[in-house]
């Protein structure tokens, strides 16, 4: 009777121990498809969802937040999909998500992404209905990629080309291969390096010198930096100044003289604008010019005379 | 002789099928023995426990060795604790299990009531006043489905890990890590359907078991042949379950 009671407590022990790795095994499993956690319901519509299955994982930014529920058409070109989404993780994911199909992995399960938008839109509610963008078609991708790859491949048979000349015809890897050219290039280097340091040098002496000029030695140093002579031309420029003045002042009495002139008042404006003795001048003119005519004969004449012929001659030699 | 052959097998089906029709009569009727139901629990469940552990334990490293070649091929070493652990659950260590049973209770219960049988124990039961039948086979067939699927639940978790430590042979992977990629990948409809086909596995044992020894006949060859055709029967029924069961879940979808 001791053996049984003891029998049918490792009885109980074994069924208890089944039993709680039982429920254990079920919690964990439920856990993991969110099953015991409460999670509001949302969607998002696709133009192709790429095989996606109820029961695919949701993730937000990688890590799983929901489990797809539902896939059905509403229409020829639109899928609904319904997923669940845990309301421990709905505070950070807002209205302006973005919904997209991916691959867990290369080969893995189809899975919806949610990307988080600018942040600035209301939390995720019951029912709302995302943003999607529509699935990458690997079939689209991989023929866009076989023109690219025919098109590289001419591009690299081009290369091949252009490289075969250059290794053939000797001309620009002889200049990297010569030995003359390399030391050439060296020793311009090494004069640059001289001629650098010349410059330095004369840098250096050009610093002097404007060190000298400000501490005022030498000429120009002197007329910078001498405090008397740069009063002197301030004096200089007062007089120019005052000079400047006067001929103002000259030039607006020579203004008032002209306008006189041309008025006729004064001597000379009798003169200018007087007709009648413009044409006692024009008369006047002539008869000099006459007597001048007149001149010029008796000169000539003159030159014919004893004393003043001898002079001439004397010239004419 | 064939022909005799022949009307065995249509016999021993009948026979077979009022067994079992005769057992759903009895297990609901009242006078429940309680007593010996714990008792062929406790031979069943506590008794088997050792034997089925340590197989789970085995197949769990074994499989865990023998994939990771065909798995680093695929450079999917990462996967290898979610395939191995959905393989076991849901086939490996329940077929495995049954089959250990099979032949342990299987055996035990064919030789237990065919040795009653042949020395007229049953029949003077029933003159005692005793139903044999509740008492004998109602309990053991009970036992077998009640701790079928708790012992696939044990040597589950013991298979897994077995399927750790193999896991660890080749490649660092920590427990937490390797519990969440396990759950990650199993569903309930892994682990339900495989416990609900464990019910079946016992059933199945413990009727037929208990069916080839208490129509044993023929004296200590018979008991013999009884336990050893329990056995390879169950053994086939085994199979023969779990491939309507497969049909059966792939028909429902339960992945």
């Amino acid at each position: 009777m001791k053996e049984e009671s003891v029998n049918r407590a490792k009885l109980g022990a074994f069924v208890l121990i089944g039993i709680t790795f039982l429920v254990l095994g079920l919690y964990f499993i439920g856990s993991k498809k969110n099953i015991f956690h409460s999670s509001i319901k949302v969607s998002a519509n696709f133009n192709n969802v790429g095989g996606l299955l109820p029961g695919n994982n949701v993730r937000f930014n990688g890590i799983n937040v929901g489990t797809v529920s539902k896939v059905y058409a509403i229409a020829d070109t639109l899928i609904k999909v319904e997923f669940t989404v845990d309301e421990d993780q709905i505070q950070f994911i807002h209205q302006d998500a973005l919904a997209s199909i991916g691959t867990d992995g290369l080969l893995g399960n189809k899975l919806i992404n949610l990307t988080p938008g600018r942040g600035k839109a209301d939390l995720l509610k019951e029912g709302f209905s995302l943003r999607s963008i529509n699935p990458l078609q690997i079939d689209v991708a991989l023929r866009t990629l076989t023109e690219t790859n025919s098109n590289l491949k001419l591009i690299t048979e081009d290369l091949k080309d252009i490289s075969g000349k250059v290794a053939g015809r000797n001309s620009l890897l002889d200049l990297f291969k010569d030995t003359i050219f390399a030391s050439n290039v060296k020793a311009s280097i090494v004069n640059l390096k001289i001629m650098s340091n010349q410059a330095l040098s004369v840098t250096g002496d050009l610093s002097a010198i404007t060190n000298d000029i400000r501490k005022g030695k030498g000429s120009i140093g002197a007329l910078i930096t001498d405090t008397m002579m740069s009063k002197q031309i301030k004096q200089t420029v007062v007089t120019f100044k005052k000079l400047s003045d006067s001929v103002a002042i000259i030039s607006g009495d020579l203004a008032q003289i002209i306008k006189n002139i041309n008025r006729g008042k004064g001597s000379v404006g009798v003169l200018l604008k007087d007709t009648m003795v413009v044409h006692n001048l024009n008369q006047s003119i002539m008869r000099i010019d006459t007597a001048a005519g007149h001149f010029s004969d008796d000169m000539e004449a003159l030159k014919h005379i004893w004393p003043f012929k001898k002079y001439f001659k004397k010239e004419k030699k | 002789m064939k022909s005799e052959a022949f009307k065995n097998l249509l016999l021993e089906t009948g026979d077979l099928y009022y067994f079992v029709i005769r057992f759903f009569k009895e297990c609901f009727r009242p006078r429940y023995e309680f007593a010996e139901l714990l008792r062929q629990c406790y031979l069943i469940g506590n008794k088997t426990l050792p034997l089925v552990g340590l197989t789970g334990f085995i197949m769990g490293l074994v499989i865990t060795i023998q994939s990771h070649p065909s798995m680093e091929a695929f450079g999917a070493q990462s996967w290898l604790p979610s395939v191995v652990s959905v393989s076991l659950v849901r086939e490996i260590v329940p077929v495995i299990t049954a089959l250990i049973c099979a032949g342990k209770i299987g055996s035990s219960i064919g030789a237990e009531l065919g040795s009653m049988a042949v020395t007229e124990q049953i029949d003077a039961m029933e003159v005692s006043g005793t139903n044999p039948f509740k008492y004998l086979v109602v309990t053991r067939v009970f036992a077998a489905v009640l701790m079928l699927p708790l012992l696939i639940v044990l040597s589950d978790t013991i298979a897994l890990y077995g399927s750790f430590l193999g896991i660890n042979m080749k490649q660092v992977v920590s427990f937490h890590l390797f519990t969440n990629q396990i759950f990650l990948k199993l569903s309930f409809g892994d682990l339900l359907p495989s416990l609900i086909k464990a019910l079946f596995f016992g059933f199945a044992i413990g009727i037929i078991g208990c069916f080839k020894g208490f129509y044993t006949r023929n004296g200590t060859q018979g008991v013999g042949r009884a336990a050893n055709s329990a056995v390879v029967l169950s053994t086939f029924a085994v199979f023969i379950i779990d491939l309507v069961a497969a049909q059966i879940a792939d028909i429902f979808h339960i992945i």
